[in-house]
């Protein structure tokens, strides 16, 4: 582990904003701090940088404890969201300040400039004045400034989040490709899932100050650790109920009707708890009281190229959400009746009674 | 080893001839500080001879104007910032005596200066040049309208001369003070008042300084269309003096009628506290001789107390009014303020 | 709350903004201390307690007659629409010069700034040859409309001071806000556009917010300036107008009524301290970090007819308003005592005609002003720039206090201070009273609010992430400094040193009250000029004048293109 950060806590104007953050980081690791804002995660990586003294807890890197090393004596790489270019330099100045703070021969540098340039695509614009570049542009520029002093840690704040959709997603590609070539350790603070999913071998998610989850992209999405985790991934089709069969595999009675559950878990008898539907249902002749039926009325039916989303009011009165394929949706008729056959459910949490 | 030893011989040797120099040199002359107001001027060989003669450098600090340069010298009188104070006029004359700075000194020189001029029995303050405040007139002005000018300051309140007349105000300037001063003493205390009713009526323009009057309203020297300024009774020989051999005449006059003018005596005096009295003394005694005096007035436009001083030629323009207004320093110093006052109500409210 | 509060050994915190070593602060403190308070104070206490008791007879007087009070009132509301004025007109003047380039703008900047420099007589000199009744304007309309009388008369007026005051600040409005804006992002006005501002919404949701601190900055002075007006109240105004600060020379001067001197000096002391505080309070709130723009970016050339017609009538207003004042001085000082045009006035500076101890050849005059300036700004940029440090650190509590206190010696009578000099600076280790260093340091105790008040904004725009970046990318915080803010700063750095040159070159008002020996700067020539009647007289203060505005201007020049390091540049 390069990277160990145990126990952080920050308290800022009486609001602690972190709260006993711990976690690891391998070296060529890419993370990715996922939650939405006001979660901390641009306090814990300011912490990390230095910018930020931690009220308790430590940062230990290579097995040293940084907590007295100046920003500038930690050797990592910050990408802030708004880029942060020197306005008063044109682009290969902006690229070469990490070389010349390390100071390095003016050919190295000038080798190396041309080299982070030609990584990032950039090469021919090395004269240019950074206020008059596009965001794309900037934002390479920015990433180039970053890794061109070979960080041992980059750290990158919604380094894509001031963009526009389509040029986000060209960047984000780019991006991966380019963190993987050079093996950078990098740590990736993002509110949008897309990103860490598409760019992270790890994801944590942080919320209120901690951190809620941890894991591969997919374990996160296919089993988020509680409803905010859920909810926060765009997970809505939640439904609570209680335990009827213990299983394996558990059966949940709720109030859209009974559902088995996946996976090998067992559930105690008779526990109150809330589970996780899929998105992905197909229309079924009713009434069939079986196992993983549910029937509800259709609220809405929305085109949305590939398939159609339809939302279900069940018994109960929550509304959930099926992405249904095209011809699937010929018997789905808004304010009529519906009934859907639904993969196995998750089980998120148990629920206080 | 070798270069060592030369730089040494070298230093030794600078050392040896500097110290040797120094002691075939003469004493260090002696500071003697004047403090003055920024009006002071001298001429520079002048000044020379009593610095040759006494071994001395003079030093001249200017210090405002003449009441800012005598409050300083009132305010720093614990620790004085200087040796001699030139520069006080008999309108600030008693407020210097009553502060107490300065040491009696009886002048040899004395003895040619008109006892007229001299205002204090004990000596502590020794007149050195005068001047008047007078009312002058722009020459071509009043030909080219076929008017007389003016004679006496009851002209002034005619209907033909609206308009015509700028004067300083005498709360922010020495000519407009002096020139109050010598309405009240040809008016008295009970008339002058009711005469700068009149003038006012008769549409007098006041201004804060003597430059904005002389510069900025009189017809003869600027832009202004005043053709009757409150200046000195000098101003139109310094005029002829300073118009690069274009006048051989002056293009302005002066106003001399009966207590039109007022008469400024301005005096020097050793500053109690001073470390160089006897040289201090000197200085005096040549601020009254002949070379010094004869100096005054091209240097400052002013007359020499002297009698046995020569004037320059340009000074047969420079008329000295045979009736000025006679009002005592004991009685300024009592009523300055009251008057400057009640002018200020009369006038400018 | 937790172990931040035991005993654990505290990390050094990253600041943000660089901190100088802490003994720098005391370097502006101390100046302040010994220069304006400790003089101040003794004054104050010879004043008011002359033999150790209160003098509080001569003060009933003051609280008795309302002039006292007249006078408060007439000197708040002048100054407020002066500013006012000045604000209005040099506005677009500022946007001019912000965002578009056009040939001949920064020999125009110059120009601006040169009234800032004149004595108030020279200036006098100029109005009234301008606007004067026999002036050309009063010429030109009498012709022109066939009029007996000149229909124009400003002469002593209320309109006089607004226009002098117009005069003399345009160039700190021009200067601050121009400058502040000129490195505003236009991005951000583009975007409020795109947001469905129109131009007049944007200019007033979005630019007119972005400027405040500028515009602010730049208010308190042309503000404070117009409230201790002495010179342009004393001769333009004439004896029907008098500020507070004419009050005090009259009581000091001339009445030498310590007493009631000193209670009005502290009386406007109080009334600048306590604009300052609701100022800064006000700025602390509005100032935000900004992004700030290389003005290279920012500048243009006008791209359309209607643009070009803007630039134009701003020039042309500038020419009219500063310009020409000027150029009626300049030929003035070649016609006055002569016939015809020549050189004769200029000749005559160099020449010794009465042999005169006090004749001051134009060149020392020249190399005293320079002298006196260069040091002037060295220290101004000194002081001012830890000073301004030391308001930006994030410790409100402090600076609310401080930031009013650095704005003082402006409000202060120069007057009340040349007698505070003369009291306290007597006594070795301190016996500067006859120093040709107290020259420097008066003008340095007035240049250094205005170089505070010239780079605060810009430091305070200076975005903390800017600072940061440079940080993890390894810049020590001495070298962060040196990349990062003083490149930022640079433009507003030049501006302060304008300003601090600007005030030492054209400083009379408070020499004038210090004692001091044959050390004549070009204003003390030009007044000794003009203290003598004769038309030769006159036409040297007239040449002299000239001198002082060609000096400047290029002065000025020189200054905007002197760039080390990087300074400059942005």
């Amino acid at each position: 582990m390069i990277l160990q950060i145990q126990d952080i806590s920050k308290w800022f104007e009486g609001t602690q904003i972190l709260r006993g953050v711990s976690f690891s980081l391998r070296e060529g690791e890419i993370l990715s701090l996922l939650g939405p804002s006001g979660s901390g995660k641009t306090t814990l990586l300011r912490v990390i940088a230095g910018l930020e003294v931690p009220d308790a807890g430590q940062v230990l890197f290579d097995g040293r404890d940084l907590v007295t090393v100046p920003p500038h004596r930690r050797g990592f790489g910050l990408m802030f969201q708004e880029y942060a270019l020197f306005p008063h330099k044109n682009v290969s100045e902006n690229v070469a300040f990490g070389l010349r703070m390390q100071r390095l021969a003016a050919a190295e540098t000038a080798r190396r400039v041309a080299e982070m340039l030609d990584l990032v695509g950039m090469t021919g614009f090395e004269q240019r004045d950074v206020n008059r570049l596009s965001g794309g542009e900037r934002q390479r520029v920015a990433l180039a400034r970053s890794l061109a002093p070979r960080p041992r840690l980059l750290m990158l704040d919604e380094p894509l989040g001031a963009l526009d959709r389509a040029l986000r997603e060209r960047l984000l590609v780019e991006l991966r490709d380019i963190l993987r070539r050079v093996g950078q350790t990098a740590i990736y603070v993002t509110h949008d899932q897309q990103e860490a999913f598409a760019l992270a071998d790890r994801v944590l998610i942080m919320h209120e100050g901690q951190i809620v989850q941890a894991g591969t992209p997919e374990a996160v999405y296919r089993r988020p650790a509680n409803e905010f985790v859920a909810r926060f991934l765009g997970l809505t089709n939640l439904l609570p109920g209680r335990v009827v069969e213990s299983g394996p595999p558990s059966v949940v009675q709720t109030g859209a009707g009974r559902m088995t559950t996946e996976g090998q878990e067992k559930w105690p008898a008779n526990e109150p708890v809330l589970v996780l539907l899929a998105q992905t249902a197909t229309p079924c002749s009713a009434p069939q009281m079986d196992h993983n039926t549910i029937q509800g009325v259709v609220r809405e039916c929305t085109f949305r190229g590939k398939d159609y989303q339809v939302a279900v009011q069940v018994a109960g009165g929550e509304t959930l959400h099926f992405d249904l394929h095209d011809e699937a949706t010929k018997s789905v008729i808004t304010g009529q009746d519906i009934t859907l056959q639904v993969p196995p459910v998750t089980v998120i949490s148990t629920l206080l009674e | 080893m070798k270069k060592q030893f030369v730089i040494f011989a070298f230093l030794l040797s600078v050392v040896l001839i500097t110290t040797s120099c120094a002691g075939a040199t003469p004493a260090p002359p002696t500071k003697l500080t004047l403090m003055t107001h920024d009006s002071f001027a001298a001429s520079e060989e002048v000044i020379a001879q009593f610095e040759q003669a006494n071994n001395a450098k003079v030093e001249i600090l200017k210090s405002g104007d003449a009441g800012a340069a005598l409050n300083q010298a009132i305010l720093s009188k614990d620790n004085p910032l200087a040796d001699l104070f030139f520069g006080v006029d008999n309108t600030f004359f008693s407020r210097a005596i009553k502060a107490d700075i300065f040491v009696p000194y009886a002048s040899p020189e004395l003895a040619n200066i008109p006892d007229a001029l001299e205002a204090d029995p004990e000596h502590r303050l020794t007149p050195v040049d005068f001047g008047d405040v007078c009312l002058n007139f722009d020459k071509a002005w009043f030909e080219k309208k076929g008017l007389t000018p003016p004679q006496t300051l009851e002209d002034l309140v005619k209907p033909d001369f609206k308009d015509l007349t700028v004067v300083e105000n005498p709360a922010t300037s020495s000519p407009g003070l002096s020139f109050l001063i010598a309405t009240v003493g040809h008016f008295g205390e009970e008339g002058y008042l009711a005469y700068w009713t009149k003038l006012k009526e008769n549409g007098v323009l006041v201004t804060n300084g003597w430059e904005d009057a002389y510069w900025g309203q009189f017809s003869a020297a600027s832009d202004g269309s005043r053709p009757i300024v409150v200046s000195y009774a000098t101003s139109p020989a310094a005029e002829v003096f300073f118009s690069e051999g274009k006048y051989k005449e002056p293009p302005t006059g002066n106003v001399l009628g009966q207590g039109a003018c007022f008469r400024q005596i301005e005096f020097v005096g050793i500053l109690k506290g001073s470390k160089n009295q006897a040289l201090a003394k000197k200085f005096v005694d040549f601020m009254l001789g002949t070379a010094f005096q004869q100096d005054i007035p091209l240097q400052m436009w002013v007359f020499p107390v002297n009698e046995q001083a020569s004037l320059p030629d340009v000074f047969q323009f420079a008329q000295v009014p045979p009736h000025p207004a006679i009002v005592s320093a004991g009685k300024i110093e009592q009523n300055r303020e009251k008057w400057i006052e009640a002018w200020t109500e009369t006038v400018l409210r | 709350m937790i172990s931040r509060l035991t005993g654990r050994g505290k990390p050094p915190e990253w600041r943000g903004v660089f901190s100088l070593p802490a003994l720098l602060y005391l370097f502006p403190l101390l100046f302040l201390a010994i220069f304006y308070f400790y003089p101040l104070l003794s004054i104050f206490r010879l004043s008011l307690r002359p033999e150790g008791h209160w003098a509080l007879d001569s003060l009933r007087k003051l609280a008795s007659t309302s002039y006292y009070l007249r006078t408060l009132w007439f000197t708040t509301w002048q100054a407020a629409v002066s500013t006012l004025l000045t604000l209005v007109l040099a506005f677009p003047g500022a946007y001019v010069f912000a965002r578009f380039r056009f040939p001949g703008k920064s020999l125009l900047q110059a120009m601006t700034t040169v009234p800032f420099v004149l004595p108030t007589i020279v200036v006098a000199v100029a109005f009234s040859a301008l606007l004067g009744p026999r002036g050309w304007v009063n010429i030109i309309l009498m012709r022109l409309l066939a009029l007996d009388a000149p229909p124009l008369n400003l002469q002593y007026t209320l309109w006089a001071i607004f226009l002098a005051h117009i005069f003399y600040n345009y160039t700190v409005v021009l200067r601050i806000v121009g400058g502040f804006w000129a490195n505003l992002d236009p991005q951000v006005e583009e975007v409020a556009r795109t947001l469905g501002a129109g131009r007049w919404r944007t200019f007033w949701h979005v630019t007119l917010p972005l400027l405040m601190p500028a515009i602010s900055a730049a208010s308190l002075l042309v503000f404070i300036f117009c409230f201790t007006s002495f010179g342009v109240i004393l001769i333009l105004g004439g004896p029907r107008f008098a500020t507070l600060e004419v009050e005090i020379y009259r009581q000091a001067a001339h009445l030498f009524n310590l007493p009631v001197a000193a209670a009005l000096s502290l009386a406007q002391i109080l009334v600048t301290f306590g604009l300052m505080w609701v100022y800064t309070n006000l700025q602390a709130r509005h100032t935000v970090p900004l992004r700030l723009q290389s003005r290279e970016a920012a500048q243009r050339w006008p791209a359309n007819g209607r643009e070009w017609l803007g630039v134009l009538a701003n020039v042309a207003f500038m020419l009219l308003l500063l310009v020409t004042p000027l150029a009626a001085l300049v030929e003035r000082s070649f016609s006055v005592g002569q016939a015809g045009y020549s050189l004769g006035s200029y000749r005559a500076l160099g020449v010794n005609l009465r042999g005169s101890i006090t004749f001051v050849p134009p060149l020392e005059a020249v190399r005293n002003s320079l002298g006196f300036a260069g040091v002037t700004v060295m220290l101004g940029l000194a002081l001012g720039l830890t000073a301004a440090y030391l308001l930006a650190r994030e410790r409100e509590s402090l600076h609310a206090l401080l930031d009013p206190v650095f704005m003082l010696p402006l409000g202060t009578s120069a007057v009340t201070l040349g007698f505070g000099f003369i009291v306290a600076l007597g006594h070795p280790p301190l016996n500067l009273r006859t120093s040709p260093l107290l020259i420097p340091l008066a003008h340095t105790l007035v240049a250094f609010p205005f170089v505070v008040r010239s780079i605060l904004p810009a430091l305070r725009g200076i975005h903390p992430h800017l600072r940061e970046a440079a940080a993890v990318l390894g810049a020590t915080p001495r070298r962060v400094w040196w990349e990062i803010d003083l490149p930022m700063v640079g433009r507003a750095l030049l501006v302060g040193a304008v300003f601090a040159f600007t005030i030492s070159m054209g400083e009379f008002g408070a020499t004038i009250f210090i004692a001091r020996p044959q050390v004549p700067t070009m204003p003390v020539a030009i007044f000794r000029l003009l203290s003598q009647p004769g038309a030769r007289n006159y036409g040297q203060a007239l040449a002299m004048s000239t001198l002082l505005m060609l000096v400047c201007t290029v002065g000025f020049v020189a200054i905007e293109r002197f760039r080390a390091g990087g300074v400059g540049e942005f």
